[in-house]
Protein backbone atom coordinates (compact mmCIF):
# COMPACT_ATOMS: atom_id res chain seq x y z
CA UNK A 1 0.00 0.00 0.00
CA UNK A 2 1.07 3.56 -0.69
CA UNK A 3 1.60 5.80 2.33
CA UNK A 4 1.06 9.49 1.73
CA UNK A 5 2.11 12.23 4.14
CA UNK A 6 1.07 15.83 3.55
CA UNK A 7 2.25 18.84 5.58
CA UNK A 8 2.96 16.76 8.67
CA UNK A 9 3.76 18.77 11.79
CA UNK A 10 4.86 17.53 15.18
CA UNK A 11 6.26 19.45 18.15
CA UNK A 12 7.33 18.46 21.63
CA UNK A 13 6.67 21.61 23.65
CA UNK A 14 8.68 24.37 21.95
CA UNK A 15 10.73 21.86 20.02
CA UNK A 16 9.36 21.73 16.50
CA UNK A 17 10.59 18.34 15.32
CA UNK A 18 8.67 17.92 12.06
CA UNK A 19 7.40 20.94 10.16
CA UNK A 20 5.29 20.69 7.00
CA UNK A 21 6.82 17.41 5.93
CA UNK A 22 5.33 15.86 2.82
CA UNK A 23 6.31 12.59 1.20
CA UNK A 24 4.94 9.59 -0.62
CA UNK A 25 6.14 6.11 0.30
CA UNK A 26 5.39 4.03 -2.80
CA UNK A 27 3.53 0.75 -2.64
CA UNK A 28 5.73 -2.34 -2.66
CA UNK A 29 9.01 -0.44 -2.45
CA UNK A 30 11.61 0.16 0.23
CA UNK A 31 12.07 3.82 1.12
CA UNK A 32 15.07 4.68 3.25
CA UNK A 33 14.77 7.73 5.46
CA UNK A 34 18.04 9.44 6.26
CA UNK A 35 19.00 12.60 8.08
CA UNK A 36 21.00 13.86 11.02
CA UNK A 37 20.08 12.91 14.58
CA UNK A 38 17.05 14.78 15.92
CA UNK A 39 15.57 15.51 12.50
CA UNK A 40 12.42 13.52 13.34
CA UNK A 41 13.01 10.15 11.65
CA UNK A 42 11.99 8.09 14.68
CA UNK A 43 9.14 10.51 15.38
CA UNK A 44 7.90 9.92 11.84
CA UNK A 45 7.96 6.14 12.35
CA UNK A 46 6.13 6.48 15.68
CA UNK A 47 3.44 8.54 13.98
CA UNK A 48 3.14 5.88 11.28
CA UNK A 49 3.01 2.97 13.72
CA UNK A 50 0.28 4.81 15.63
CA UNK A 51 2.06 5.21 18.96
CA UNK A 52 2.41 8.99 18.61
CA UNK A 53 -0.22 11.60 17.78
CA UNK A 54 0.69 14.30 15.30
CA UNK A 55 -0.20 18.00 15.52
CA UNK A 56 -1.12 18.81 11.93
CA UNK A 57 -1.21 17.59 8.36
CA UNK A 58 -2.47 14.38 6.85
CA UNK A 59 -1.13 10.85 7.05
CA UNK A 60 -2.53 7.71 5.41
CA UNK A 61 -4.10 5.83 8.28
CA UNK A 62 -2.40 2.55 9.11
CA UNK A 63 -4.81 1.83 11.94
CA UNK A 64 -6.18 -1.40 10.52
CA UNK A 65 -3.06 -2.34 8.62
CA UNK A 66 -0.86 -5.19 9.84
CA UNK A 67 2.47 -3.58 10.69
CA UNK A 68 5.79 -5.31 11.25
CA UNK A 69 7.94 -3.00 13.31
CA UNK A 70 11.55 -3.10 14.42
CA UNK A 71 11.87 -0.45 17.10
CA UNK A 72 15.03 1.49 17.84
CA UNK A 73 15.32 -0.37 21.16
CA UNK A 74 14.58 -4.07 21.12
CA UNK A 75 11.26 -4.91 22.69
CA UNK A 76 11.84 -8.45 23.84
CA UNK A 77 11.00 -10.00 27.18
CA UNK A 78 14.25 -10.84 28.95
CA UNK A 79 12.90 -13.69 31.06
CA UNK A 80 11.44 -15.53 28.06
CA UNK A 81 13.32 -17.72 25.61
CA UNK A 82 13.89 -16.78 21.97
CA UNK A 83 11.25 -19.34 20.97
CA UNK A 84 8.63 -17.86 23.26
CA UNK A 85 9.39 -14.27 22.28
CA UNK A 86 8.99 -15.10 18.61
CA UNK A 87 5.88 -17.23 19.15
CA UNK A 88 4.36 -14.51 21.30
CA UNK A 89 4.48 -12.04 18.43
CA UNK A 90 4.05 -14.48 15.58
CA UNK A 91 1.60 -17.17 16.67
CA UNK A 92 1.74 -18.97 13.34
CA UNK A 93 5.52 -19.31 13.27
CA UNK A 94 6.54 -22.95 13.66
CA UNK A 95 9.75 -24.16 15.27
CA UNK A 96 11.25 -24.93 11.86
CA UNK A 97 10.41 -21.44 10.56
CA UNK A 98 12.23 -19.91 13.52
CA UNK A 99 15.22 -22.23 13.14
CA UNK A 100 15.46 -21.40 9.45
CA UNK A 101 15.25 -17.66 10.19
CA UNK A 102 17.94 -17.97 12.87
CA UNK A 103 20.26 -19.55 10.29
CA UNK A 104 19.47 -16.82 7.77
CA UNK A 105 20.59 -14.08 10.14
CA UNK A 106 23.70 -15.98 11.19
CA UNK A 107 22.50 -17.37 14.51
CA UNK A 108 22.84 -20.96 15.63
CA UNK A 109 19.73 -23.01 16.34
CA UNK A 110 21.09 -23.52 19.86
CA UNK A 111 19.81 -20.09 20.87
CA UNK A 112 16.18 -21.15 20.29
CA UNK A 113 15.62 -22.04 23.94
CA UNK A 114 18.07 -19.51 25.33
CA UNK A 115 16.72 -16.71 27.51
CA UNK A 116 16.85 -13.26 25.91
CA UNK A 117 18.77 -11.98 28.95
CA UNK A 118 21.63 -14.34 28.02
CA UNK A 119 22.01 -12.93 24.50
CA UNK A 120 24.24 -10.12 23.27
CA UNK A 121 22.86 -6.85 21.90
CA UNK A 122 23.51 -7.93 18.31
CA UNK A 123 21.74 -11.25 18.87
CA UNK A 124 18.73 -9.50 20.40
CA UNK A 125 18.61 -7.17 17.40
CA UNK A 126 18.47 -10.11 15.03
CA UNK A 127 15.71 -11.76 17.07
CA UNK A 128 13.69 -8.53 16.85
CA UNK A 129 14.12 -8.58 13.08
CA UNK A 130 13.04 -12.24 12.89
CA UNK A 131 9.90 -11.34 14.90
CA UNK A 132 9.06 -8.53 12.48
CA UNK A 133 9.62 -10.66 9.38
CA UNK A 134 7.74 -13.73 10.66
CA UNK A 135 4.83 -11.50 11.69
CA UNK A 136 4.48 -10.90 7.95
CA UNK A 137 2.94 -7.43 8.04
CA UNK A 138 1.52 -5.51 5.11
CA UNK A 139 3.79 -2.59 5.94
CA UNK A 140 7.29 -2.77 7.44
CA UNK A 141 8.66 -0.01 9.65
CA UNK A 142 12.33 -0.36 10.52
CA UNK A 143 14.16 1.99 12.86
CA UNK A 144 17.88 1.41 12.39
CA UNK A 145 17.46 -2.38 12.21
CA UNK A 146 21.17 -3.10 11.82
CA UNK A 147 22.23 -0.96 14.77
CA UNK A 148 24.95 -2.75 16.75
CA UNK A 149 25.66 -5.44 14.15
CA UNK A 150 29.10 -6.21 12.77
CA UNK A 151 29.67 -6.06 8.99
CA UNK A 152 29.32 -9.79 8.43
CA UNK A 153 26.04 -10.12 10.35
CA UNK A 154 24.81 -6.88 8.86
CA UNK A 155 25.11 -8.34 5.35
CA UNK A 156 23.17 -11.48 6.41
CA UNK A 157 20.46 -9.37 8.02
CA UNK A 158 20.13 -6.99 5.06
CA UNK A 159 19.74 -9.92 2.67
CA UNK A 160 17.28 -11.65 5.00
CA UNK A 161 15.11 -8.55 5.22
CA UNK A 162 15.37 -7.78 1.52
CA UNK A 163 14.41 -11.32 0.49
CA UNK A 164 11.44 -11.39 2.83
CA UNK A 165 9.96 -7.96 2.15
CA UNK A 166 9.83 -8.10 -1.63
CA UNK A 167 6.68 -6.43 -2.90
CA UNK A 168 5.89 -4.91 0.52
CA UNK A 169 5.93 -1.25 1.50
CA UNK A 170 8.97 -0.72 3.70
CA UNK A 171 10.01 2.44 5.51
CA UNK A 172 13.57 2.08 6.72
CA UNK A 173 15.28 4.64 8.94
CA UNK A 174 19.06 4.53 8.77
CA UNK A 175 22.19 6.65 9.17
CA UNK A 176 24.22 4.40 6.92
CA UNK A 177 24.44 5.53 3.26
CA UNK A 178 25.78 2.17 2.02
CA UNK A 179 22.92 0.37 3.74
CA UNK A 180 20.39 2.77 2.20
CA UNK A 181 21.90 2.27 -1.26
CA UNK A 182 21.86 -1.50 -0.81
CA UNK A 183 18.25 -1.94 0.33
CA UNK A 184 16.50 1.26 -0.72
CA UNK A 185 14.44 1.68 -3.88
CA UNK A 186 14.07 5.30 -2.87
CA UNK A 187 16.07 7.40 -0.43
CA UNK A 188 14.74 10.55 1.21
CA UNK A 189 16.56 13.02 3.46
CA UNK A 190 14.85 14.74 6.36
CA UNK A 191 16.12 18.12 7.47
CA UNK A 192 16.46 19.16 11.06
CA UNK A 193 14.10 21.99 11.99
CA UNK A 194 15.83 25.02 13.46
CA UNK B 1 22.06 -12.91 76.69
CA UNK B 2 18.65 -14.50 77.37
CA UNK B 3 20.26 -16.93 79.85
CA UNK B 4 22.09 -14.10 81.65
CA UNK B 5 18.91 -12.02 81.81
CA UNK B 6 16.89 -14.93 83.22
CA UNK B 7 19.56 -15.48 85.91
CA UNK B 8 19.49 -11.76 86.82
CA UNK B 9 15.66 -11.69 86.93
CA UNK B 10 15.64 -14.99 88.83
CA UNK B 11 11.91 -15.66 88.44
CA UNK B 12 10.63 -18.25 85.96
CA UNK B 13 7.24 -16.55 85.80
CA UNK B 14 8.78 -13.32 84.55
CA UNK B 15 11.53 -14.72 82.36
CA UNK B 16 12.18 -18.45 82.07
CA UNK B 17 15.63 -19.60 80.94
CA UNK B 18 16.15 -20.80 77.36
CA UNK B 19 16.55 -24.31 78.75
CA UNK B 20 13.14 -24.12 80.47
CA UNK B 21 11.57 -22.81 77.30
CA UNK B 22 13.16 -25.58 75.23
CA UNK B 23 12.08 -28.18 77.79
CA UNK B 24 8.49 -26.90 77.54
CA UNK B 25 8.77 -26.87 73.77
CA UNK B 26 9.84 -30.52 73.52
CA UNK B 27 7.28 -31.59 76.12
CA UNK B 28 4.66 -29.74 74.09
CA UNK B 29 5.63 -31.49 70.85
CA UNK B 30 4.52 -34.85 72.22
CA UNK B 31 1.15 -33.76 73.59
CA UNK B 32 -2.21 -34.20 71.87
CA UNK B 33 -3.11 -30.55 72.35
CA UNK B 34 -0.05 -29.53 70.31
CA UNK B 35 -1.25 -31.31 67.20
CA UNK B 36 -4.87 -30.21 67.54
CA UNK B 37 -4.04 -26.57 68.35
CA UNK B 38 -1.28 -26.24 65.74
CA UNK B 39 -3.41 -28.05 63.15
CA UNK B 40 -6.40 -25.82 63.87
CA UNK B 41 -4.43 -22.57 63.66
CA UNK B 42 -2.32 -23.56 60.66
CA UNK B 43 -5.42 -24.71 58.79
CA UNK B 44 -7.35 -21.51 59.50
CA UNK B 45 -4.51 -19.09 58.82
CA UNK B 46 -3.46 -20.80 55.62
CA UNK B 47 -7.01 -21.02 54.33
CA UNK B 48 -7.27 -17.25 54.89
CA UNK B 49 -3.94 -16.72 53.14
CA UNK B 50 -4.81 -18.83 50.10
CA UNK B 51 -8.29 -17.30 49.85
CA UNK B 52 -6.65 -13.84 49.86
CA UNK B 53 -4.13 -15.00 47.25
CA UNK B 54 -6.93 -16.11 44.95
CA UNK B 55 -9.05 -13.02 45.64
CA UNK B 56 -6.11 -10.68 44.99
CA UNK B 57 -5.47 -12.29 41.58
CA UNK B 58 -9.16 -11.98 40.64
CA UNK B 59 -9.33 -8.36 41.84
CA UNK B 60 -6.12 -7.40 40.02
CA UNK B 61 -7.50 -8.90 36.79
CA UNK B 62 -10.70 -6.88 37.25
CA UNK B 63 -8.71 -3.71 38.04
CA UNK B 64 -6.47 -4.24 35.03
CA UNK B 65 -9.35 -4.42 32.59
CA UNK B 66 -11.58 -1.77 34.13
CA UNK B 67 -10.39 1.67 35.23
CA UNK B 68 -13.66 2.16 37.08
CA UNK B 69 -13.16 -1.03 39.09
CA UNK B 70 -9.60 0.04 39.85
CA UNK B 71 -10.71 3.42 41.20
CA UNK B 72 -13.17 1.64 43.48
CA UNK B 73 -11.06 -1.33 44.61
CA UNK B 74 -7.62 0.29 45.08
CA UNK B 75 -8.54 3.06 47.57
CA UNK B 76 -10.74 0.60 49.49
CA UNK B 77 -7.95 -1.94 49.87
CA UNK B 78 -5.37 0.76 50.60
CA UNK B 79 -7.58 1.96 53.45
CA UNK B 80 -8.09 -1.64 54.59
CA UNK B 81 -4.31 -1.98 54.93
CA UNK B 82 -4.26 0.71 57.63
CA UNK B 83 -7.08 -0.71 59.79
CA UNK B 84 -5.74 -2.17 63.07
CA UNK B 85 -6.10 -5.92 63.57
CA UNK B 86 -8.03 -5.35 66.83
CA UNK B 87 -10.80 -3.42 65.03
CA UNK B 88 -11.26 -6.27 62.58
CA UNK B 89 -11.25 -8.84 65.37
CA UNK B 90 -14.07 -7.08 67.22
CA UNK B 91 -16.09 -6.77 64.03
CA UNK B 92 -15.39 -10.37 63.07
CA UNK B 93 -16.51 -11.59 66.48
CA UNK B 94 -19.84 -9.84 65.90
CA UNK B 95 -20.21 -11.15 62.34
CA UNK B 96 -18.84 -14.71 62.44
CA UNK B 97 -18.06 -17.60 64.78
CA UNK B 98 -14.75 -17.29 66.64
CA UNK B 99 -13.54 -20.54 65.05
CA UNK B 100 -13.27 -18.76 61.69
CA UNK B 101 -11.68 -15.68 63.23
CA UNK B 102 -8.04 -16.34 62.30
CA UNK B 103 -8.98 -17.31 58.74
CA UNK B 104 -10.94 -14.08 58.33
CA UNK B 105 -8.23 -11.91 59.90
CA UNK B 106 -5.50 -13.57 57.86
CA UNK B 107 -7.62 -12.93 54.74
CA UNK B 108 -8.25 -9.22 55.39
CA UNK B 109 -4.66 -8.53 56.42
CA UNK B 110 -3.10 -10.32 53.46
CA UNK B 111 -5.50 -9.27 50.69
CA UNK B 112 -4.44 -5.58 50.44
CA UNK B 113 -0.72 -6.44 50.53
CA UNK B 114 -1.00 -8.99 47.73
CA UNK B 115 -3.37 -6.85 45.68
CA UNK B 116 -1.23 -3.72 45.87
CA UNK B 117 1.98 -5.60 45.09
CA UNK B 118 0.52 -7.53 42.19
CA UNK B 119 -1.11 -4.43 40.70
CA UNK B 120 2.17 -2.48 41.05
CA UNK B 121 3.92 -5.30 39.20
CA UNK B 122 1.41 -5.23 36.35
CA UNK B 123 1.67 -1.43 36.19
CA UNK B 124 5.47 -1.62 36.09
CA UNK B 125 5.26 -3.19 32.61
CA UNK B 126 7.00 -0.65 30.34
CA UNK B 127 4.66 1.27 28.05
CA UNK B 128 6.82 0.20 25.06
CA UNK B 129 5.95 -3.42 25.78
CA UNK B 130 2.26 -2.57 25.96
CA UNK B 131 2.57 -0.75 22.63
CA UNK B 132 4.30 -3.75 21.15
CA UNK B 133 1.58 -6.08 22.41
CA UNK B 134 -1.02 -3.84 20.79
CA UNK B 135 0.85 -3.56 17.51
CA UNK B 136 1.41 -7.29 17.21
CA UNK B 137 -2.23 -7.95 18.18
CA UNK B 138 -1.39 -10.25 21.08
CA UNK B 139 -4.54 -11.85 22.51
CA UNK B 140 -5.58 -10.78 26.07
CA UNK B 141 -4.78 -14.09 27.78
CA UNK B 142 -1.38 -14.35 26.10
CA UNK B 143 -0.73 -10.70 26.92
CA UNK B 144 -1.51 -11.31 30.60
CA UNK B 145 0.58 -14.49 30.77
CA UNK B 146 3.59 -13.53 28.69
CA UNK B 147 3.80 -9.73 28.61
CA UNK B 148 2.56 -8.60 32.03
CA UNK B 149 3.45 -11.64 34.12
CA UNK B 150 7.25 -11.40 33.82
CA UNK B 151 7.06 -7.89 35.29
CA UNK B 152 4.48 -8.85 37.93
CA UNK B 153 6.26 -11.95 39.25
CA UNK B 154 9.00 -10.18 41.31
CA UNK B 155 6.38 -7.90 42.90
CA UNK B 156 4.13 -10.88 43.58
CA UNK B 157 6.95 -12.80 45.24
CA UNK B 158 7.89 -9.92 47.53
CA UNK B 159 4.18 -9.40 48.32
CA UNK B 160 3.87 -13.08 49.28
CA UNK B 161 6.90 -12.85 51.55
CA UNK B 162 5.44 -9.85 53.41
CA UNK B 163 1.97 -11.41 53.49
CA UNK B 164 3.22 -14.71 54.88
CA UNK B 165 4.83 -13.02 57.85
CA UNK B 166 1.78 -10.86 58.38
CA UNK B 167 -0.82 -13.64 58.28
CA UNK B 168 0.78 -15.57 61.15
CA UNK B 169 1.22 -12.51 63.35
CA UNK B 170 -2.29 -11.17 62.70
CA UNK B 171 -3.94 -14.61 62.80
CA UNK B 172 -2.48 -15.62 66.16
CA UNK B 173 -3.12 -12.13 67.62
CA UNK B 174 -6.75 -12.49 66.54
CA UNK B 175 -7.00 -15.90 68.21
CA UNK B 176 -5.59 -14.43 71.39
CA UNK B 177 -8.39 -11.86 71.45
CA UNK B 178 -11.20 -14.14 70.25
CA UNK B 179 -9.92 -17.31 72.02
CA UNK B 180 -11.42 -19.89 69.67
CA UNK B 181 -11.52 -23.34 71.28
CA UNK B 182 -8.58 -25.59 70.39
CA UNK B 183 -6.40 -22.90 68.85
CA UNK B 184 -2.81 -21.80 69.46
CA UNK B 185 -4.25 -18.44 70.55
CA UNK B 186 -6.21 -20.21 73.27
CA UNK B 187 -3.03 -22.00 74.44
CA UNK B 188 -1.20 -18.66 74.59
CA UNK B 189 -4.09 -17.28 76.63
CA UNK B 190 -3.93 -20.24 79.08
CA UNK B 191 -0.17 -19.73 79.44
CA UNK B 192 -0.83 -16.16 80.49
CA UNK B 193 -3.73 -17.00 82.84
CA UNK B 194 -1.86 -19.84 84.57
CA UNK B 195 1.47 -17.95 84.60
CA UNK B 196 3.14 -20.69 82.54
CA UNK B 197 5.61 -18.31 80.93
CA UNK B 198 7.83 -21.11 79.64
CA UNK B 199 4.79 -22.51 77.76
CA UNK B 200 4.24 -19.05 76.31
CA UNK B 201 7.81 -19.10 74.97
CA UNK B 202 7.34 -22.66 73.72
CA UNK B 203 4.15 -21.79 71.80
CA UNK B 204 5.83 -18.69 70.41
CA UNK B 205 8.66 -20.91 69.19
CA UNK B 206 6.09 -23.21 67.60
CA UNK B 207 4.51 -20.28 65.75
CA UNK B 208 7.90 -19.00 64.58
CA UNK B 209 8.96 -22.44 63.37
CA UNK B 210 5.71 -23.12 61.52
CA UNK B 211 5.75 -19.66 59.96
CA UNK B 212 9.40 -19.92 58.85
CA UNK B 213 8.95 -23.47 57.56
CA UNK B 214 5.84 -22.58 55.61
CA UNK B 215 7.40 -19.42 54.20
CA UNK B 216 10.47 -21.36 53.02
CA UNK B 217 8.30 -24.10 51.52
CA UNK B 218 5.93 -21.66 49.82
CA UNK B 219 8.72 -19.52 48.40
CA UNK B 220 10.53 -22.64 47.19
CA UNK B 221 7.41 -23.86 45.38
CA UNK B 222 6.88 -20.36 43.95
CA UNK B 223 10.49 -20.31 42.73
CA UNK B 224 10.03 -23.73 41.10
CA UNK B 225 6.83 -22.56 39.41
CA UNK B 226 8.60 -19.41 38.17
CA UNK B 227 11.43 -21.48 36.69
CA UNK B 228 8.92 -23.84 35.09
CA UNK B 229 7.02 -20.86 33.65
CA UNK B 230 10.21 -19.39 32.22
CA UNK B 231 11.15 -22.69 30.58
CA UNK B 232 7.82 -23.49 28.92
Amino acid sequence: MEIKITNLTKSFGDNNVINNFSEVFPDGLTTCVMGESGCGKTTLLKILDGTLEYDGGEVTSLENVKKSVVFQNDRLIDTHTVHRNVRLLCEKAQKNDILFALGEVGLSGDVLYEKISNLSGGMKRRISIICAILFNGDVYLFDEPTKGLDDNNKKNVLDYIRNNTKGKTVIWVTHDKDEANYVGDKIIYMKKEQ
Amino acid sequence: MWQILSIIVGQKILLPSPLDALKSFFTLLFTAKFLTAAGFTVGKILSGFFAALLASIVLVIISSVSDFAKTVITPFLTALKSVPVASFVILALIWISSSYLSAFISFVMVLPVLYINLLSGIESTPSEMKEMAKMYEIKPLKKALYVFMPYAVPYFKSGCKIALGLCWKAGVAAELIGIPTGSVGEQLYFSKVYFQTSDLFAWTLVIILISVLFEKLFMYVLELLTKLYERI
